[in-house]
């Protein structure tokens, strides 16, 4: 079919994706790692180097906190370990197996079979070599042969699967009572000694950490933009250009194509555009001809027959590039002139615009596009000046304050851990102004980007050092604290005496809220024993009384009201519990041999270089 | 050309030298080239078998949930022409899931049982082993399925195999060794394994009160 709309990208993405995941353990690039100088090696798995490159590609490029570092950096280790056992197995797809599982992927289909050509295109949309493709399919075959004996052939007996069900399903309703600490407040008093003696011993609870005041100098691209002046000529010129995206318009349009085979000859192609020719010349005299003659003469066998209509596209569509420009240009109503393509001449016309914002309502938004796409250039040398000027002149912060005309301004509070003035909140800033060149050496900061294109060089007014708040100070915290702490006591034995009275089968004058049912599995607020005495009280023997502490809330009491069995499961559902289960444990199998694996083939991991960490106290 | 007296000496000295030594050195030498022949016609061989052996493993893996005895029949096949590679076992296992899956837990049990005394990966035996036991147990034989996971090697697999064995001995009306055996399963899983809360659940049903 004609591929006017390439509309498989997002398509191909989908597989790739399936492709990547059938590592289990996440995509896998691979055959860069001979791109990578083994003394980079953060990791090394049977011998092989696992380099920041590795982790970054696993990242596809996006910045990663240093939390999620070691655990993408293990994800390659397993990942390697993978394929390193399947290689020694002989597990490695041939030739013949890898290109049997290439052309049985549908989005390298055309007419319900392989298409060499259309397994290019989806590649290089991608920015893949085929190489590279079929690396990973390769990597991925082989981590599923390896892997799939421990996570798809998995067998629950049907003995354990009817009991789990049981337990699983079955209910009970319950009522509960809080006992709650507030309620025995009254009763409780704090002596003076008791929160001295607190005081001391949490004694670094009650520190206020090292603080330090600033004055500061901000550069940014965005304050360098305000200031420049753009044209209406520009702006003009900008909207008209981009007025698709910027409007967020929708074209409803039609075409007729005249095809010219690729490689034709230029006489084949002349005739084509004659036919053409003669055809727009009748349709501009004759303009309600347009769904006839598009069914007569029109190539695109997805639009022909509806007299030409494509459809409606936004700026977003994947179009061939001559067809979209021209028809985003063409106003409404209007046929275009012959538009040529790779596929031949259109004709093409455009039924109904619609637009989401008109020209007033995005012109800021052009304004200040097109301010920021001229700061670029000025920002980039002035940032470099300032970086030297603050430096050069590192006694104070008026010379740079001069030269560029910027404010000096004055800094709320800040600690290691962060500031008060959300935009000089950065560890970065944090680290720079505590170092011992700007605290004790009273200089300027070196130019620190504190937010993308932004710039910021401080130096000390004030420091204070880290120092205990005084007692007198939290002394009503304390307080408050240690009340509770004796309040959530008293709740407990209270609640502790009129359980064992429930118990005993006396009526005590509690309460009790609304009913409701709990299962074993999924209950947050029921800790693992009070749920395994809810469920073992005899179900002919309710009401039965069960009681917990729960630290913040108190002391609270279940009444088992009834006991509700497991429904039973039809077969469908009892079908789909074994699979789940079974899956369930064919993961614990396969994480389980992956450890195993570990064991089994050389991993070392190199000290993580210095600059890694953050700083240190 | 002449050659002088130590130069004649030297040609002397190599000509006895080839005299004795120089059959031998010819043996080598060949022996050495059909070595290294036979050792790339090795290659080559295991190659094409592992090819042919991927290829109808692919069948089995693509015929999953499908008609057990043509799964059964390719795993046969595995184990006939290719006992010796990974993808035999494998196959094995498969064929042993998808048998199990339609009720035929006989043709499950021999596939199994094959796992177990062919494979070279202790893994792969103690996973035929787990999935032996409940195919055991799922025909009433306890004792034979406990018997089964004693087998067990020591891999990671050892928390699987006291909770399985947990189910077993439930089964067996032995509630006390039911316990202890959830008890090792908690204690040798990983503390996020999936599974994990399941051998709760089944451990706080035996808990008294």
């Amino acid at each position: 079919m004609f591929d006017i709309v390439q509309k498989n990208k997002t398509l191909v993405q989908i597989v790739l994706g399936l492709v990547a995941l059938g590592l289990v353990i996440g995509a896998g690039v691979s055959g860069y790692s001979a791109m990578s100088g083994a003394d980079h090696a953060l990791v090394k798995v049977d011998g092989k180097s696992i380099t920041e490159y590795d982790v970054q590609q696993a990242t596809n490029g996006q910045p990663i906190s240093n939390e999620m570092r070691p655990m993408v950096i293990e994800q390659l280790v397993q990942q390697r370990l993978v394929l390193a056992a399947a290689d020694k197995l002989g597990l490695n797809p041939s030739k013949p197996q890898l290109q049997q599982a290439i052309s049985q992927i549908d989005a390298f289909h055309e007419n319900g079979k392989f298409s060499p050509t259309r397994y290019q295109e989806m590649l290089a949309a991608q920015q893949m070599s085929p190489a590279m493709f079929e690396q990973r399919v390769r990597d991925s075959i082989a981590a599923r042969t390896l892997l799939g004996a421990y996570s798809v052939t998995n067998i629950v007996p049907q003995t354990t699967l009817a009991r789990m069900a049981k337990l699983v399903g079955e209910r009970r309703e319950v009522q509960a009572t809080v006992l709650a600490p507030s309620a025995f407040v009254g009763q409780v008093s704090v002596s003076a000694d008791e929160i001295k003696k607190y005081y001391d011993s949490h004694a670094s609870e009650f520190k206020a950490p090292e603080m330090v005041r600033v004055e500061y100098v901000m550069l940014s691209r965005q304050q360098i933009a305000a200031k420049l002046a753009v044209s209406d000529e520009e702006i003009q010129k900008y909207f008209d250009a981009h007025r698709a995206e910027l409007l967020g318009e929708q074209r409803d349009v039609a075409h007729i194509l005249f095809e010219v085979p690729k490689g034709a000859k230029p006489d084949v192609k002349a005739k084509v555009r004659a036919e053409a020719e003669k055809v727009l010349a009748e349709l501009k005299a004759n303009p309600g001809r347009f769904a006839e003659l598009a069914k007569q003469y029109s190539k695109d066998p997805g639009s022909a027959a509806n007299g030409g209509e494509l459809g409606v596209f936004g700026a977003d569509a994947s179009l061939v590039a001559p067809f979209k420009e021209a028809m985003f240009k063409l106003p409404k109503g209007q046929l275009s002139d012959l538009v040529e393509s790779e596929f031949g001449f259109h004709i093409i016309r455009v039924n109904d615009i619609q637009a989401k914002s008109t020209f007033e309502q995005v012109k800021p938004q052009v304004v200040a596009k097109l301010q920021g796409d001229k700061a670029e250039s000025q920002y980039r040398t002035q940032a470099q000046a300032f970086g030297e000027l603050v430096y050069q002149k590192g006694d104070s912060l008026k010379p740079a304050a001069d030269e560029f005309k910027l404010p000096i301004q004055q800094s709320g509070w800040i600690t290691r851990q962060g500031a008060q003035d959300p935009q000089l909140n950065n560890p970065k800033l944090a680290e720079a102004v505590f170092s011992d060149d700007v605290l004790k050496g009273k200089h300027n900061s070196e130019a620190i980007e504190v937010a993308p294109d932004t710039l910021v060089s401080a130096r000390i007014l004030e420091h204070k050092a880290a120092q205990q708040t005084p007692l007198d100070t939290v002394r009503g915290d304390i307080e408050q604290r240690l009340k509770l702490e004796k309040a959530a006591k008293l709740a407990a034995e209270a609640g502790a005496k009129q359980l064992a009275a429930l118990q005993a089968g006396q009526d005590a004058q509690l309460t009790w809220q609304p009913s409701r049912q709990v299962g074993r599995l999924g209950e947050r607020e029921l800790n693992s024993a009070t749920l395994a005495a809810v469920f073992s009280a005899p179900a002919d023997k309710l009401p039965a009384y069960v009681g917990q502490e729960v630290p913040g809330a108190g002391y609270v009491i279940f009444k088992v009201v009834s006991a509700i069995p497991a429904p039973p499961l039809s077969d469908e559902m009892a079908q789909r519990m074994r699979d789940e289960v079974a899956r369930t444990y064919g993961q614990v199998e396969v994480s389980k041999y992956i450890s195993d694996l570990k064991a089994a083939f050389k991993v070392e991991y190199r000290k993580a270089p210095a600059d890694a960490g953050n700083p240190v106290e | 050309m002449a050659f002088d007296l130590q130069e004649q000496e030297q040609i002397a000295d190599f000509k006895a030298w080839w005299n004795s030594w120089g059959k031998f050195l010819a043996t080598a030498v060949i022996l050495a080239l059909l070595g290294y022949l036979a050792w790339q016609g090795w290659h080559a061989y295991q190659k094409s078998q592992a090819e042919k052996a991927g290829l109808i493993y692919a069948r089995i893996e693509g015929a999953i949930g499908g008609d057990a005895a043509k799964i059964r029949a390719d795993a046969d096949l595995l184990k006939q022409d290719f006992s010796g590679s990974a993808y035999a076992s494998r196959g094995a296992l498969f064929a042993a899931k998808a048998s199990a899956d339609a009720g035929q837990l006989k043709e499950a049990e021999a596939q199994l049982n094959w796992v177990v005394a062919n494979s070279d990966e202790a893994d792969l035996r103690d996973a035929a082993r787990l999935r032996l036991a409940a195919v055991q147990l799922d025909q009433k034989q306890p004792d034979a399925a406990l018997k089964t996971l004693g087998g067990a090697e020591s891999t990671g697999f050892a928390g699987l195999v006291a909770e399985l064995r947990g189910d077993i001995l439930l089964d067996k009306g032995d509630s006390a060794g039911a316990r202890e055996a959830y008890k090792e399963a908690l204690s040798k899983l990983p503390k996020d394994a999936p599974n994990i809360q399941f051998v709760q659940v089944k451990l706080d049903a035996l808990q008294k009160v």
